[in-house]
């Protein structure tokens, strides 16, 4: 009950605070790139559409999340709204799940709104293109992960903004994001070192960060690949929640000794 | 009568990032606050008052020391069903309307809206802002936010409130409506823990007061026992030069007023000696008045006397 009231007070204070705006921007986007590429094939066409489309998600998602989470506490701090809430019979872990449901129920309600112009721009338009083709409703797998992914950066910014500065959280959660969507390469980079030291510092790394890049379906997707599993959605879905929940157990274990 | 609030050795020390420096901003607190009074809890900025506030919340931790509110330690979350905090600046969420933050709040308690829908109206009504409850805070004066943030303070119906200058930025009426309001809590057997530099409202109002400064407590006790006569005002007349300069040299504080001497002065045996001054030089001792302190005065002597040191 107490979480739900903080999660929906989040929810509203995101949607008053026009966070929403940037769906105009994406549905902008999805709008002019549906006319912009008709002088390629329709094939070509559908996978520009496809690209574009899961790709703008995908950045409003990121952006909106990392901005929220980053904010979400020291804001609260700063504005000293936190001070009515926890002088309530509210524990902080509470709180910040309240907080951490709140921005997880506003990244649901923006994708899910980005997801629906998406689909109907790709239902439009794969009836329109020559030759007409299919709706791939695989695509709604992609947004999915997309949307875990999110979660998954709102609870690591969340966790850092315990205890770290907002740039300093800005600027360590971009480099996670940046190593993570290197996973691969890091792993090349760690079987080719042949200093110990780097390649230990690089294994830990490679472990602590999150895999971003398995939470992209997308090229296989776009291509048309017909290997995407449900089972490998499940299975990277499952990875994404386990560690979202263990980056919130370490927020709520930061918190909880927190002064404010 | 059985204790709401109670701190033992309560101390809040800061120690910088280099550890180089440590600012203690509260030291060796203890207190008792009793069920049903209104206590003034003074002190300048910086006393210690909002610290000791936000120790008994949870918002921060003691560095040494122990605290109790209604026979529950601060550390148990449950403690905090019985009490209700006022902030002393608007620290609400200004993008809801009135209706919307109590609503907040009481969900917060865990109150269901069947509960919640009366309490609102009452709330908002006893705070007067019944006509502005469904306008967002951001568009609210701060007399306003202020007496929005008592309505939500009240939704729990708490035992015991924790004020923080619950009348700053309120304009004559409003204080008045406020200290009302408070007077009423209390007739209703609540607790009041009043923080205000409106020495005035809490000296007609507070039953016991506290003074606090740079962390330390410096008096306690019943507003009449420690506003009690301590200085008198000596009258005398006919006097030669030398008894005159005499008085003024023995006497805290002296003037002359119409051929008369008017001496102040607390301590006893000196009294006496100015009384011997006068009837040695065959003077007259017009009065002997005994001076009962305001809250002001005692503040301020505690507080000029601390830095004077």
């Amino acid at each position: 009950m107490r979480i739900t009231a903080l999660a929906v007070n989040t929810f509203r204070e995101e949607v008053r605070r026009k966070v929403f705006l940037f769906l105009l921007l994406f549905a902008g986007v999805m709008i002019a790139t549906s006319w912009i590429f008709s002088f390629f094939t329709g094939t070509e066409e559908m996978k520009i559409i496809k690209d574009m489309g899961l790709t703008s998600i995908w950045l409003a998602g990121t952006i909106i999340a990392m901005v929220m989470g980053i904010r979400m506490i020291p804001g609260e701090i700063d504005k000293r709204t936190i001070y009515t809430i926890l002088s309530k019979p509210i524990s902080r872990t509470e709180y910040l799940l309240g907080k951490f449901f709140g921005g997880a129920l506003t990244l649901a309600a923006n994708t899910a709104i980005m997801a629906v112009v998406f689909m109907t721009v790709v239902a439009v338009k794969s009836h329109q293109v020559e030759p007409p083709q299919p709706v791939d409703f695989r695509l709604l797998g992609q947004v999915l992960l997309a949307y875990l992914q999110f979660c998954l950066l709102l609870s690591m910014t969340l966790m850092f903004s315990t205890f770290l500065t907002p740039i300093m959280n800005g600027a360590i959660s971009l480099f996670v994001l940046i190593v993570g969507n290197l996973s691969d390469t890091l792993l090349d980079v760690i079987k080719l070192s042949k200093n110990m030291v780097v390649e230990a510092g690089l294994r830990v790394l490679y472990y602590l960060v999150p895999n971003w890049q398995n939470f992209s379906v997308q090229d296989a997707l776009v291509r048309g690949d017909e290997k995407v599993a449900l089972a490998y959605v499940a299975k990277i879905a499952l990875y994404g929640i386990l560690y979202t929940v263990i980056l919130l157990i370490i927020a709520a274990q930061s918190f909880r000794n927190q002064e404010v | 009568m059985a204790d709401a609030i109670r701190t033992e050795g309560l101390t809040k020390e800061y120690v910088s990032a280099s550890a180089a420096r440590v600012t203690v901003a509260l030291k060796d607190l203890s207190l008792e606050v009793q069920e049903g009074e209104i206590f003034g809890f003074l002190g300048p900025n910086g006393a210690g008052k909002t610290t000791t506030i936000k120790i008994l919340l949870g918002l921060i931790f003691p560095t040494a020391g122990r605290a109790w509110v209604l026979g529950k330690e601060i550390w148990d979350t449950a403690v905090r069903y019985d009490i209700a905090f006022v902030p002393d600046s608007p620290y609400f969420y200004d993008f809801l309307t009135a209706e919307e933050l109590v609503r907040f709040h009481g969900r917060l308690f865990g109150l269901k809206d069947k509960v919640l829908n009366k309490r609102i109206d009452d709330l908002l009504d006893l705070v007067g802002m019944a006509g502005a409850r469904n306008r967002r805070l951001r568009e609210y004066s701060r007399g306003m936010f202020q007496r929005v943030g008592i309505a939500q303070a009240l939704v729990n119906d708490p035992k015991v409130l924790l004020l923080d200058e619950p009348t700053s930025g309120l304009d004559p009426i409003a204080q008045r409506e406020v200290r009302d309001v408070i007077l009423k809590l209390r007739d209703q057997g609540k607790t009041i823990l009043l923080c205000s530099h409106h020495l005035s409202d809490v000296e007609r109002i507070s039953d016991r007061v506290a003074i606090l400064n740079r962390g330390k407590l410096e008096r306690i006790g019943r507003l009449d026992d420690l506003l009690a006569a301590e200085r008198v005002e000596i009258t005398a007349e006919d006097l030669t030069e030398a008894a005159s300069g005499q008085i003024a040299e023995l006497a805290q504080e002296s003037r002359r007023q119409n051929g008369r001497i008017v001496a102040y002065e607390e301590r006893r045996d000196v009294i006496a000696a100015i009384i011997d001054v006068v009837r040695g030089a065959n003077g007259r001792l017009v009065s002997l008045i005994p001076q009962r302190q305001t809250l002001e005065d005692l503040f301020v002597r505690i507080v000029q006397q601390e830095e004077a040191q």
